[in-house]
């Protein structure tokens, strides 16, 4: 049953109570690094501004009454954008407000709310804030049959919410193997996206309009890829914050196949092309290039990396996200369109693309990577939602062994500090570089 | 089933680290609760280990119905 305006606007209100919090904090971050003249500063600012934007354009649609979706990163973005429809993540707030103050006490509401402490803190916080009202009823929802069991809950629990019920969901199904068959029958869902979109919001697909989003999307992924070869380069230009966050927050979440984001990765690659030809590193001294495999390195990962630089002179040459080879969408019609996004979405996508199906990737990433980026040692977080990964450390330990770099698994809540606390992850960390003779 | 078996309370069984009853769990205690039946969520090994605190907390539920 569709909700009824009045509760509709009560729940907005409340809804965008956090997210206006959220805003504000991206806008203080803006600022802040608005007073830092350095290059990278000036694109991390453009990263903070173009979010911060997105806030808004929320914001304005729900106070509006006009129509606002929630959809994934990996539901092909290309189509929202084709469609002029702003959308922002379910999961958003976990991730983004990583550092927030209010993180841990949301975290502990989780719980008292019930839901079991080893479900994946991204989730169990996804679901809170839906469930405390603290996220804003969009018009309709994408969700999410993969990549993990705690995804695909996380949307049986949304519908089943008393307020969020009357939200109308769509999940496109995934495939399980990586073959023709699976690629056609995914386009064939992102069909049923676009019919299950155009129903609820009122906003058409244009092909023509698609075609052009996709054709700037395959610039910035082009760009992004000449980027990441950047990296290779020894000592690397870049660390742990500057690059894959980034890179992935504009050509997947804020930017999609739009010129400003184009335009953020040619700055990104002069302004890496200049240091490595200079032979600029991202430390004056880098004695260890490690792959970071898991999820992006957020909240109070934000003082372990820096302890890495300094303590270790240990350098974030490349991680999961910044690294996913993206296959350029050939837009010649409607056909070939659907399928390159099928492919780009569930094969090449970060995360999903590794724990979706198959455990090959686990494999073949880290030796791709590591060849390509002169890794020094893997480190696999763990982070405690991540069971698929988990149950491949095996299959990552083995890899590591052949290629002969060591590997270590922490094991840790990339949400809550408390899980592993900072203090043992570096601990683990000084223990293992030790042992293997590293920095 | 409730109904039909006059149940007085309803225990929800999950292997610990299992993302799907995690969900299934809270979302039939959010059901439970609306209708107003006892509820009781047991997380267990998959190992036999831990009897005593399962028989203590399903001993703590039992009493809770007056049983």
């Amino acid at each position: 049953m569709a909700m009824d305006k009045e509760t509709r606007k009560k729940l907005l209100e409340k809804g965008l109570v956090r997210y206006k919090q959220e805003r504000d904090y991206f806008k203080f971050l803006s600022d802040m690094l608005a007073l830092m003249p350095d290059e990278e500063m000036q694109l991390s600012k453009e990263v903070t501004d173009i979010t911060t934007e997105r806030y808004e354009t929320i914001i304005r649609c729900a106070e509006e009454d006009k129509p606002f979706i929630a959809g994934y990163f990996n539901a092909a973005p290309e189509v929202y954008t084709a469609m002029g429809l702003p959308w922002y993540l379910i999961m958003q707030t976990p991730f983004l407000a990583a550092s927030a103050p209010y993180l841990m006490e949301d975290v502990d509401a989780a719980e008292a709310m019930g839901l079991g402490t080893d479900w994946c803190t991204a989730t169990r916080l996804s679901l809170y804030y839906v469930e405390a009202g603290l996220s804003p009823p969009p018009t309709c929802m994408i969700g999410l049959l993969h990549p993990c069991d705690a995804a695909t809950m996380l949307h049986q629990a949304v519908v089943r919410n008393e307020k969020w019920r009357g939200i109308p969901m769509f999940c496109t199904d995934p495939p399980y193997f990586e073959d023709q068959r699976g690629i056609d029958y995914f386009a064939n869902e992102l069909k049923k996206m676009v019919t299950f979109l155009e129903e609820h919001t009122g906003a058409k697909l244009d092909l023509d309009r698609l075609r052009e989003v996709i054709k700037e999307s395959n610039k910035q992924y082009e760009l992004w890829a000449e980027y990441s070869q950047l990296r290779r380069a020894v000592p690397c230009p870049q660390g742990w914050g500057m690059g894959g966050p980034q890179c992935f927050a504009v050509a997947q979440i804020f930017q999609v196949g739009q010129p400003r984001g184009t335009a953020w990765f040619r700055r990104l690659v002069d302004i890496t092309e200049k240091k490595v030809k200079e032979g600029r590193g991202v430390i004056p001294n880098e004695r260890i290039r490690y792959f970071w495999f898991d999820l992006l390195p957020f909240g109070w990962c934000f003082e372990l990396m820096p302890w890495l630089e300094e303590e270790w002179g240990a350098v974030m040459a490349m991680e999961m996200f910044g690294f996913t080879p993206y296959t350029p969408v050939d837009t010649r019609d409607e056909d070939t369109i659907f399928k390159g996004l099928a492919k780009r979405n569930l094969y090449d996508a970060p995360m999903v693309r590794q724990a979706r199906g198959i455990a090959d990737y686990f494999a073949s990433d880290i030796a791709r990577v590591v060849k390509d980026y002169k890794i020094d040692c893997v480190i696999w977080p763990g982070h405690m939602g991540h069971k698929d990964g988990s149950a491949s450390t095996g299959i990552m330990r083995e890899i590591c062994n052949e290629l002969k770099v060591p590997y270590l698994h922490i094991g840790l809540d990339l949400f809550d500090r408390r899980y592993t606390t900072p203090e043992e992850c570096k601990d683990k960390l000084s223990k293992f570089f030790s042992a293997m003779g590293l920095g | 089933m409730i109904r039909e078996f006059n149940v007085d309370g309803v225990i929800a069984e999950r292997l610990v680290m299992c993302d799907n009853w995690t969900g299934e769990q809270f979302m039939t205690g959010e059901d439970l609760k609306e209708a107003g039946i006892p509820y009781m969520r047991l997380d267990r090994d998959y190992v036999n280990v831990g009897a005593g605190q399962l028989r203590t907390r399903v001993q703590a539920f039992l009493e809770m119905l007056g049983r």
